[in-house]
């Protein structure tokens, strides 16, 4: 689940536009506490080798997805712009995403039924209800927490900051 | 296209519709009071059977992991250690914030590794502040522990001890272990001094609390059911149970939810059931745990030995005794096999060494020695192997000698190429005159004509002057002369072969026509 800062689309506008070069440190920040999880997604995604030959290959359109480790390892990253708002009216301001159909099947595949396919994937599942997966859900649940809490602290700096500059100025 | 995304920071933006149907919702709400209070009381049964069903899976799986590492601990003979492992994971998780979902199957791994308590317990513990000092998950530090415990130290190098790849296979485990102890040690304990790490001690007694609320309900339901040891009646009943449970909770969550509306009602429950409960019901929850066939949990360790005094005698302690020693064996057996293979390893390498430069030098010089060489190739070869042997003395004298034999061998060749040419060592050489003149008289001619013009036959020449003639004459034109060579063939003899080819070619399918007539198998010759 979100853990909501409220205005903090605000605050990255405002920093872009009125101080840059902290809006470029605080975004390296975040991206500081991003990475480590990103890598650690992209290293839960398993070789060609291991993944049941038939589903392997390159992904043709109209066709059941195929999986590519390569391709599904790059599609593993982080986003620190705002989303559009969903359904619900949320707008996810920093997120991380899994964005090939192949990684998303490994991600999720067995979440709620099991089959042979399932059986033959190779890594364990981790976390729990919507947020277990394989890879990124993994590295997330493995992560307990700490890139979070380094992002809201990164943030949370910035404004701190931001406040400050206006005050004195 | 498909997309997984995991919001780490979102802010609820909300939208104008979101807006008119919180108006309409409370427009409706306020206008139909008894179906909003039917709403609320359906939402917190809902939560709560959520909570409930979420509880039970955990301690379901918590439980199956806890069956799994228990058969695995039985397998390796060491049944009656499941108590204490079982203890000192849930002390481990509490203390560390690390899930006994996680521990377990590391301890699983590793008693299969090392087949002893004490060793996995350590190792299990150190891999807390490797990990955390590391950065490296924890499962991928057990493993490569329990990798290094049998010499497969290819995992550590992630771990920048400073060693290389080379040291670190010629390292033992006892001090790979310690090399990990002095660069990782205390980890844990500062990492838990952060706010990620408290929060992850509470987020693990979180599900913890979880786990144990859903064994309860699991028990409880199975009791209700009428007995406690099958789940067969539960199933029977679960039926009828499930509507009356859901009106029964649904009930009870309208009604606590009033209750705890009321001023004061919060702080004296939380009073009630983390002060007065523990202490003042305990020996009534320990009657609940006799009567239902469970023993109040143990000390520490799962033994009560401490408590029963110091004259009590564990029944287990031999055993546990013995499985130690046995393992202590296998380790002490396990590094004796890694460090003869270390030995064969580096004499396999000397050896290879070894081969490689005798046969590219001492070898080839050698053979090249006992061949047949010429004097300045010989000092050659010995002064390349005196260079090879370091012997400077020798090669100084073989250098000069070699530089002399070059120089004479230079000179010499200097010589031969001023050199004349040689006459023909027969151009002196004349016929004995007494033959000349013996001839001369058996012909009938001048010495002078016998030199210069052939002899004319004569009717009077016997034959042996006619041979005597034929000589001369043929002397006389021998270089002028073309030798006539003439050869006599046996034409039946050859006739005869040609014949015998032809029969045999028609006999092997290929008919040969000597004779283009028709009359095969005949031939001529002259």
């Amino acid at each position: 689940m979100p853990t909501e800062l409220k205005n903090a689309n605000a605050l990255r506008k405002a920093l872009k536009q009125f101080d840059p070069d902290l809006d470029k440190e605080t975004r390296e920040e975040m991206v500081g506490f991003l990475k480590p999880l990103i890598k650690k997604a992209r290293g839960f995604m398993p070789a060609n080798n291991d993944m049941p030959s038939g589903f392997v290959g390159t992904a043709e359109s109209g066709r059941f997805p195929k999986y590519d480790a390569s391709l599904a390892r790059r599609g593993v990253g982080y986003k620190l712009t705002p989303t559009k708002p969903n359904r619900q009216g949320w707008i996810q301001t920093v997120s991380i995403h899994n964005k090939t159909a192949g990684g998303v099947i490994y991600e999720w595949a067995g979440r709620k039924s099991s089959s042979k396919f399932v059986s033959n994937l190779p890594g364990m599942m981790a976390g729990g209800g919507k947020m277990s997966g394989r890879a990124l859900f993994k590295a997330y649940e493995q992560d307990q927490g700490k890139a979070k809490a380094g992002v809201i602290k990164a943030l949370e700096k910035a404004a701190a900051k931001f406040n400050a500059k206006g005050n004195n100025g | 296209m498909a997309e997984l995304r995991i919001p780490i920071i979102g802010e609820f933006k909300g939208k104008k519709a979101f807006d008119q149907a919180g108006k309409s919702t409370s427009t409706l709400e306020k206008g139909v009071k008894r179906l909003g209070g039917a709403l609320a009381a359906t939402f917190g049964a809902q939560q709560l059977l959520k909570f409930a069903k979420n509880a039970a899976k955990a301690f379901i799986e918590d439980e199956q992991a806890a069956t799994r590492l228990a058969q695995s601990v039985k397998n390796l003979g060491l049944a009656f250690e499941t108590p204490r492992i079982e203890e000192f994971i849930s002390q481990l998780s509490r203390a560390s914030g690390v899930t006994d979902d996680q521990l377990r199957p590391a301890m699983q791994k590793l008693l299969q590794t090392t087949g002893s308590v004490a060793k996995s317990t350590e190792l299990l513990t150190q891999a807390l502040d490797i990990s955390r000092g590391s950065g490296v998950d924890y499962e991928t530090v057990v493993n490569d522990l329990s990798l290094a415990y049998v010499g497969q130290t290819r995992g550590l190098k992630k771990y920048s001890l400073g060693l290389s790849q080379a040291e670190l296979k010629t390292m033992s485990f006892a001090d790979v272990q310690a090399k990990l102890a002095d660069q990782f040690k205390g980890a844990n304990s500062a990492y838990l001094e952060t706010y990620a790490g408290k929060l992850s001690i509470l987020s693990t007694a979180a599900g913890e609390a979880s786990e144990i609320i859903g064994k309860s309900l699991v028990d409880s339901l199975s009791i209700l059911a009428g007995d406690g040891n099958t789940v067969q009646p539960l199933a029977d009943a679960m039926t009828d149970l499930a509507v009356a449970t859901s009106e029964v909770i649904s009930g009870l969550s309208v009604m606590i939810s009033k209750f705890k509306e009321l001023p004061g009602v919060s702080e004296w429950i939380n009073l009630y059931y983390n002060k007065i409960l523990p202490n003042q019901y305990k020996p009534f929850l320990d009657i609940i745990n006799f009567v239902r066939g469970q023993a109040p949990t143990p000390g520490m360790g799962g033994y009560p030995s401490s408590a029963l005094g110091p004259g009590y005698i564990d029944p287990n302690e031999a055993a546990r005794k013995a499985a130690e020693e046995a393992a202590a064996k296998r380790a002490k057996e396990l590094a004796a096999l890694q460090k003869k293979a270390l030995d064969t390893q580096k004499k396999a390498l000397a050896l290879q060494k070894a081969s490689k430069t005798l046969n590219l030098d001492a070898i080839g010089i050698e053979a090249a020695l006992k061949g047949k060489i010429s004097e300045t190739d010989r000092i050659s070869l010995l002064l390349q192997k005196a260079i090879l042997e370091s012997n400077a003395t020798l090669a100084t004298q073989l250098s000069d000698q070699l530089e002399a034999a070059t120089k004479r061998q230079n000179e010499l060749r200097a010589l031969l190429l001023t050199t004349p040419e040689a006459p023909n060592p027969y151009r002196n050489w004349t016929l004995p005159q007494d033959l000349l003149n013996y001839t001369a008289s058996a012909l009938g001619v001048s010495v002078a004509q016998l030199q210069t013009a052939p002899v004319a036959p004569s009717s009077t020449f016997s034959d042996a002057q006619m041979e005597l003639m034929a000589a001369v004459n043929s002397f006389q034109r021998a270089d002028q002369q073309a030798i006539n060579i003439e050869v006599y063939l046996d034409g039946d003899a050859v006739g005869g072969a040609v014949r015998e080819s032809s029969v045999n070619s028609s006999l092997s399918g290929s008919f040969n026509t000597v004779n283009r007539v028709g009359r095969f198998g005949l031939s001529g010759t002259q």
